[in-house]
Order: structure tokens, then sequence, then C-alpha cells
């Protein structure tokens, strides 16, 4: 960590109000989950070293440098160490990591993903208040030590370790601190940076001594700790900075602007930081200590998005049937805008859910976070990363074509018999569960493995000391030191197998149009010649989930409720407190599908598979109405989060407001837990006349009747897209 | 036995055809021929082939079907929660919905016993018995008004002026709900006696709302999709003219009751 920090951050610039932008990422470091390669540690970025090494402008010493790091992390990066600890199963099926370009139906991460640090005991203890609880560990241990004869222990390394930690806080704080002086008395600057930088000066140096007792420094001493430790996500910060705003707007330390401007500086540092899929804001829900304070910096979080939308960071509105009404309206103003944040999460539906999937009670499961692409983690009590994932429509691909790839036919998981053999429909599916079993089983093998060994190399000091239970324990992260283990896994591609089924159920098993190996044949051909894209109309007209038809949305039921059942129960055999799918929303999908065969719900080789818990796209093409009764088919209480989107015109927002809203309560009241909503803009309605395909269920308003975009003449589509052009 | 109607479409999710997200069932037949009609597949009173645009392709299929009412009630039932979250319920249109009366009172009648609330859009020109059969079932009435001079609507649109503007007046004086529906036409009824008529009948306290629909070319294209000759090409308004007939309407009318959902 010291050789990390601070000389991989950059200078504090004249003007800032925060310190600490990290804009550099080094090829080899310390990192729990580094960008651009695998992590868990110890880490080596040996592709993109390659790459800068043979980038024409190196000399033959950087090159000649760069081959002998990369000789020497070789073996001793945890990614490798873990690899080599590889079964012969893993190592078999995981001939490569790289599920972007390789054929494969699971892939192992190298990651400690989704952390979330106790942001909250940081601002009450400050770095002196944390040194003192490491004392009083460190002093209670000792007496403990004397008492039970314990000698020379892993304990006192740890002890150790995490005073070594705060002193690299400590320094990072002061090497900003230094250079805030300097930038203090430059006289080339303005009076305002000149100001600012005296200010900064004052914040590090309170921080060094006390705990934070303003905004600026709670934001400040949140942000370098997290640049430290290597983590992305911001947890409930409107309970752990509420009240430093309150009480700075009060005090009138600060004014309504001047917190404005506290918060968007800490925005742009998380873009400047850049990770999309992560940094995320929780705002709102049940169980804050602060309410009140909490919802005055809620509101202020949104409103400065508001002013200044980004895709970062990914505010995330959670709420309740008791939430403050003007805030859950601000946040729906804030989408009706198209500025796709907040992210909304429904705790009536989900803290209940949580509860049954992680096996706690709702006083742990009210501390959910939804990190992330949508999973779900338990705040700072415990890891939940996703190291694995899976296309189940890899895994019946793999059944059809007899234990192989139709892309490489290289073998995929068990051994199956031939497709002439699967004769029902019963046969068929039991192939199928044996097949996404086997890569569960070994996933969830994997997931064990690389947390024992990340443990057994790397402390994560920093996380450690605010992760609940480490220091009280006296163990790292993850040698016993966390209160709970699990990892979730990423599970792709379950509407597509699920619609695959209920297409052959329709077409090969009822209507007899065919026979298993004879629609192995036709996936395999991608629907090419002119018999098979007629097979194609027939499987694209069966059933498929997301129009309210009880006979896919069943299907579908059965393959998500298969999966996530036996992804839950793996946890048990590898001593995990739980491993969970996550079925959710990245560009996973559109990568993976590029190596997916066709598949038999009528998806053409190398399209998208479908995303998180949703239709495919434009295959729902019932109503707005029937797709909300679809998406509250799957079952919650047994995963860590699916993502589930809508796609509203921006006239539903600004026209039917209080259709639209009662229509979103009507939802959640049903049981809904989540929703992505989209806002159609101009550019939508430009890939919706590009692409009509992809939006069958646009309907837009053409001179006082409604119509479905699609259905419309060209000339037509044209005009509606040229009139919304003008703002209209 | 249930009755049968023909069906065009039915639409679930629709927000422009009455209060709430509502499904509206498109019944197929009309007796009138309004030369601007939006919705011709509508008008035949039985199945027939259209050509149509699908993702830039032309398919061709059969235009209508028959459904018993059980059928579409239990299909409409689906979204009952959506229909009470949202104040919104089922929507009869077409074509001419009453011209298949027996029908709709059944599916009125049925939709009423499950508390779903019922709105039926109608051009008026229908026989007296279809409204009083259906009128105890019908919370809100969608009624089109098309034309306010005799001569002029029977040329455009083959319609009486007489019957409807009686029919009117029916489901006024028996305590009906009405929204006034406009479709406006530059230099078909965009005339000083419409205007007037319009300020008129908009007093009675029972039009709870006056909408304009302004013509738009759409429709045309659909006339050849059912392999009918294209109809006159009339202008589409522009804005400026759109905003001066809400002027108008607007000083005609109480406050508050147009509505311009375009
Ligand atoms: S009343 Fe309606 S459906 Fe009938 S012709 Fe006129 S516009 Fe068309």
């Amino acid at each position: 960590m010291a050789a990390q920090y601070p000389g991989n951050l950059d200078s504090i610039k004249p003007g800032d109000l925060l310190a600490g932008r990290e804009s550099f990422r080094p090829f080899i470091g310390f990192h729990p989950e580094p960008l651009g390669g695998p992590g868990l540690g110890l880490y080596c970025k040996e592709d993109e070293l390659r790459e800068w090494m043979n980038e024409p402008e190196r000399t033959e010493a950087e090159a000649h440098k760069a081959q002998t790091l990369l000789d020497f992390w070789k073996n001793r990066t945890v990614h490798s160490l873990i690899r080599s600890s590889f079964d012969q199963d893993m190592s078999e099926e995981w001939t490569s990591d790289d599920y972007i370009n390789d054929d494969g139906a699971s892939f192992p991460l190298y990651r400690l993903a989704l952390v979330n640090l106790d942001f909250g005991r940081l601002m009450r203890r400050g770095l002196p208040g944390l040194r003192e609880d490491i004392l009083t560990r460190k002093s209670g241990a000792e007496e403990a030590w004397r008492f039970a004869e314990l000698k020379g222990s892993s304990l006192s390394d740890f002890i150790e370790g995490l005073e070594g930690a705060l002193d690299v806080l400590e320094s990072v704080l002061s090497h900003f601190l230094d250079e805030a002086r300097t930038l203090a008395g430059r006289l080339d600057l303005s009076a305002e940076q000149i100001d600012r930088a005296a200010n900064l000066a004052l914040c590090l140096e309170s921080l060094l001594h006390n705990a934070p007792d303003s905004l600026q420094e709670a934001l400040q001493l949140a942000w370098i700790t997290a640049v430290c430790a290597g983590t992305w996500n911001w947890g409930r910060m409107d309970d752990w900075a509420g009240q430093f705003l309150v009480s700075d707007l009060n005090s009138g330390a600060l004014s309504d602007t001047d917190a404005r401007e506290l918060i968007l500086a800490f925005y742009d540092l998380t873009r400047e930081r850049s990770n999309v899929f992560n940094n995320r804001i929780i705002l709102g829900g049940l169980g804050r200590n602060n309410t009140e304070e909490a919802d005055v910096f809620a509101r202020f979080a949104m409103e400065v998005f508001d002013a200044h939308p980004g895709v970062e960071p990914q505010l995330t509105w959670r709420f309740h049937t008791e939430s403050d009404s003007a805030l859950h309206s601000l946040a729906l103003d804030l989408i009706s805008r198209g500025r796709s944040f907040p992210l909304i999460y429904n705790d009536d539906a989900i803290i209940p859910a949580v509860a049954s999937a992680f096996s706690v009670d709702e006083r742990d499961a009210v501390n959910y976070s939804p990190q992330g692409c949508g999973e779900y983690v338990l705040g700072y009590s415990g890891t939940g990363t996703p190291n694995g994932i899976i296309n189940l429509t890899k895994c019946l691909e793999a059944v059809l074509a007899g234990g192989r790839s139709m892309m490489t036919e290289r073998s995929l998981g068990p051994t199956h018999s031939s497709p002439e053999n699967i004769q029902t429909f019963e046969r068929l599916w039991e192939a199928y569960a044996e097949q996404v079993e086997y890569h569960v089983d070994l996933l969830a093998r994997f997931q064990n493995l690389s947390l024992k060994t990340a443990g057994e190399n790397s402390p994560f000091l920093l996380i450690s000391l605010l992760s609940d239970n480490c220091l009280e324990k006296g163990l790292p992260l993850l040698s016993g030191g966390a209160r709970r283990i699990g990892c979730s896994l990423e599970v792709y591609g379950e509407i597509n197998a699920a619609d695959s089924l209920s297409a052959i159920r329709k077409t090969v098993f009822d209507d007899e149009t065919l026979t298993v190996a004879e629609l192995a044949e036709v996936l395999t051909d991608n629907f090419s010649t002119p018999e098979n894209q007629i097979l194609r109309q027939k499987v694209l007209s069966a059933p498929k989930f997301g129009n309210d038809d009880a006979v896919a949305d069943s299907m579908l039921s059965l393959v998500h409720n298969h999966s996530c059942r036996v992804i839950r129960e793996s946890a048990a055999r590898v001593s995990m407190d739980y491993h969970l799918a996550v079925i959710i929303n990245n560009s996973v999908n559109s990568l993976w599908g590029l190596n997916t065969a066709a598949s038999a719900d009528g998806r053409s080789r190398g399209e998208a598979l479908a995303n998180g818990i949703n239709p495919a796209p434009g295959q729902d093409k019932a109503g707005l109405p029937a797709l909300l009764n679809s998406l509250l088919v799957p079952e919650l209480g047994t995963h860590a989060g699916a993502v589930q989107n809508l796609k509203l015109s921006s006239d539903f927002f600004k026209e039917h407001r209080d259709v639209l809203e009662s229509l979103l309560k009507g939802w959640f009241g049903q049981g809904g837990a989540q929703l992505m909503i989209t806002v159609l803009n101009e550019k939508d309605l430009e890939d919706a006349y590009v692409h009509p395909e992809k939006w069958p269920n646009l309907i837009v308003r053409v001179g006082g009747f409604s119509a479905r975009f699609v259905t419309l003449d060209r000339t037509v589509q044209k005009e509606i897209l040229d009139r919304t052009l003008y703002g209209r | 036995m249930a009755a049968e109607g023909l069906i065009l479409e039915i639409q679930r999710g629709t927000l422009h055809d009455g209060p709430g997200m509502r499904t509206t069932v498109f019944l197929k037949g009309c007796s009138l021929r309004c030369a601007w009609c939006h919705n011709p597949a509508s008008i035949k009173r039985e199945p027939e082939q259209r050509k149509r645009m699908q993702n830039n392709q032309l398919i061709e299929e059969t235009a209508g079907y028959s459904m018993d009412s059980d059928s579409l009630i239990s299909l409409v039932k689906r979204d009952l929660k959506w229909f009470s979250s949202t104040g919104g319920g089922l929507t009869l249109s077409g074509g001419e919905p009453l011209l298949q009366s027996q029908f709709v009172c059944e599916v009125l009648e049925k939709a009423r016993s499950s508390g779903i609330h019922c709105c039926i859009e109608t051009s008026g020109a229908v026989s007296r018995e279809s409204l009083e059969q259906c009128l105890p079932y019908v919370d809100l009435w969608l009624y089109d008004w098309k034309h306010s001079n005799e001569t002029e609507l029977r040329q455009w649109t083959r319609a009486n002026l007489d019957t409807i503007r009686n029919n009117l007046n029916f489901i006024l004086d028996r305590g009906g709900q009405v929204v006034l529906r406009l479709p406006l036409i530059p230099g078909v009824n965009d005339t000083e006696e419409h205007w007037t008529t319009i300020g008129d009948i908009g007093k009675h306290p029972n039009i709870l709302a006056v909408e304009i629909l302004p013509y738009h070319a759409w429709g045309r294209l659909l006339w050849e999709e059912v392999g009918r000759p294209l109809p006159p090409d009339f202008r589409v308004p522009e804005k400026d003219q759109i905003n001066q007939w809400i002027l108008i309407l607007e000083n005609l009318l109480p406050q508050g009751k147009l509505k311009n959902r375009i």
C-alpha cells in the first residue's frame, strides 16, 4: 500500500475542493478489483503490459524491463496462484479466462468486487479513533495471549498491518496537506483558488487529528480511504454524510451553493476515476440512522446530479411505503428527464427477499446495497463478490449438440448422449439441468478456492478494518475475519434458454414438426437455408416470456427457479455462507451472445442474449400491462438481484404523469422489486426507425391517435422522428 | 351461450381512450364512411385480408376475428390490478362498437360486475335501442362530433346529424357522462358554425371535457392496406393553426374543458 499511495494519486489542481484524483492505473499492484485484468490482491495486468511493451515508441530498455516484470509476476499474482490450484475438472473446463473471445458455458472471474466500507464507523471514529480501536484491541489481545500462553501469532501481524494501513492513510493526507499549503501560497492563483487551497489544507490537517466535523472533511476522508482500499462504492452515503451537510447548512459554514459544489466535486472525482459498473451511491430506504438529515442529503444528491448529469455516480434510490413522497417524486423527475438515474429499488419487496435468499434476519437484510450492475450485498457485513459467470443458453446449446459447443465443437460440461436419444421434454430438461448443475458446482468450488487463495496472500487491511467483525476477531477479511463469506454468480441467457425450451416443447414435442437432432442441425446452420428460415418463423411464433402468457412465463419460472436454487444450495457444499445467482444488466449479455450459436427461440447466432430478466428484444408484444404481469412472475427470495427494465416514452411522463406514478406504485405494491426505467428520447426513436424490430411496444401519438411505431409506414415514422426532433 | 363479437384488435395499456391505463378493444364494422377515417380496416363488418408493414416487411394477414364475451372478459380481467392502481378500465371502440350492441352489452355487464370502469367510443350514428341497452353500464362516453352542418356531415361521412344530435342529448339527459371528441380537418370542419355549435354543446354539465384530434395523414396509408381507393388528400394542419383552433374553442367553452391531446 505504501508503495502505491500517495504515489499513484494525482496532484491537487488549483480550485479543487477535494484531493485525491486517481487517474493512473498501474499495470502491477495490489488491488481487490483493478480494472482491465484479474485482481484479488497482487495483480499484474499481463495483456495490458504486453500491449504497452509492444508499442512502437518503447525503447529496448523499457521493453526489457516489462518482460522482466512479466516473468517475475507470472507465478506470483493471486490470479496465477488460483489458476495453479485448479483441480482437473476446472483445468479441463476453463482452458482460458477470456470469456469475451473464447468459447465456454461458464468462466471464473478473479476479483474482490462490490465491497462496501463501513463509512459510518469511519466518520464516527476518524483516523485517530480507528487507531485507538486498534490499540485497544491490541492490548486486549496481549492480555489474552499471556493468559492462554499463545505465542507469535497471525494476530499480531494483522494488528501491525492495520496500524501500517492507517500510517498510509495519514501519509496520503500529509502529502496532500503539503500540496494544498503550497498552492495556498502561490501568488499566480486567483483569490478564490487560494481560498480553496487554504480551506482544503485546514480540512486535511484536521483529519490527521480528529474525526470529520464538516461535509468537506467527511467527503475527503471517505474518498481517500476508499481509493487506498481499492473500493468503488459509497454505501448509504445519505446516512453517513447527511448529518455533516445539515449541520454545515445550519451553522452557516456552508451555503446551499457551497454544499452543492462540494457534492459535485465528489461526483467529479468518481467520474475521473471512472468505473461505470460501480460507483453506487445509495439514497433512501429503511434502516438509516439519521433519516431526516439523510433525506436532506438525498435531495441535494439528486438535484446536483440532475443539474450535472452523467453516467456516474450511479445514484440509487431505495424507497418504501413510508418514503418521503417529495423525494420519490424527485427521483421520478430525474428519470423523466432521461437521466437514467436514480435506479429505483423497492425495500418492501427486497428486504424480505434478501433475508430469505441470504438466510439472514431482516435487521441485517435492511442494509442490503444494490451494487455494481444490480447485485445485492449485505452492507459491510460480508463479501458478495460475483466471481463466476454462466450462460444458460449455452448450456442448452451443449445439450442439443451432445455435450459440445455448436460454435467450436469443444466439449462443454458433462458428456451428453447424442440428441437422437432425447425423445421427451422431460429427458431434455434432465440433460439441461445436469449441464447447468455441473457448471454451478464447478463455479462454487472455484469461488471458494479463489477467496481462500486470496485470503492466504492478501489481507486487504483497510477493507478488513472497515468491515464487520475483522478487528474484533483479529483476523483479516478472507482469513476468517469477515462476518459472512459469500459470493454471487452472474447468470446470463436465462430468458433465451427459457424461450428456447418453450419453443422446443411446442415445435418438437407437441407439434412434432422436427426432432431434437434435426433442430440441432438447424441451429448449427444458423437458420440460413430457406427451409430453416421457415422453421425460424415457427419457433419465433412460439410463446415468449413477457407477454403475460402462462406457458412461456411458467417456463421462465422453471428455468429461473432451477438455476437460483442450485446456485443457492451449492454454498453449503463449499462452506460459504451464501452463493447466489444474480441476473443483471451489463455488456456481457451482448459479448457472450457473439459466442453463442443460434438458439431455439429464434435468436440467430451472435445476436445478443436478453438482458437481466427482461423479454428478449422485440418479443414483448402484448402491451405494457402484459409485460408488467410477466415481470412479476420470477421468484425473488432465492437470488441476490435481478434487473428488470422498462422503456417508456417521454410523453408518458409528460402527459400522463399521474397514471405513471400510480402504475409504478401499483407494480411495486404487487411485489415488484426494482426497475430500470429508460425514457425514450429522440435518439431512441431514431433507433426504432433503423431497427423497428427492437421496439414492438413503442406507441406514439399520431394526430390524435396512438399507433405502434413499427406498424407505421416509413414516411410517417420519419415524420414522427422529425417532429420529435423539433422538440414536440 | 356467450355472445360473439367481431374484433379488429385489442390493445392493452392504452393511455388515450379514457382515464388511467386501459384495455381498448377495437370492434370491426362501421356504418359511416368518414373520408378521413383513421381506421379503415374497422369499417367492413366481416373479416378481410390486409397487407401491412411490419418490421419493414410487407405481410398479409386477416383483419378481424371473433371472440366470445367470456374470453374477452377473462383477458381484460388480467389487467384488473393495473386498472385499479391507475383508475383505468375497459374501452370499447371501433369501428362502431354499438353496431354489435348485444355483444357489447354483455361485455359491459360482465365488466361492470367485476368492478371495471367502462368507456364506449361512438360516432353516435347508431340506433336508440342500442344506446339505451348499454347506457346503464357505461361510465364514460367518448362521443365523436364530426361536423355541425347537416349537408356537409352527410357529404363527408354519410351520417345523419339529427340522429347524432338526438342520441347525444339522450345520453346527456339520462345522466351519461361524456367526453366530446373532435376530429379537426382543415377546410372541412373548421367552420364558424361548427365552433359555435361545439361551444353550445360544451356548456352542458355532463360534457366533462372536449378533446381535439387534429387531422393527420397517417390514416390515409391504412386505406391501401385494405385495398380501398385512397381518400382525398386533406391538408395536415400546422401547429399555428392548431393553436388558433385551441384559442377559439377556449373562448367558447367553459374554462378547463378543452383538452388538447395530440
Ligand atoms: S366513424 Fe370512425 S370508424 Fe367509422 S368511418 Fe368514421 S372514422 Fe372510420
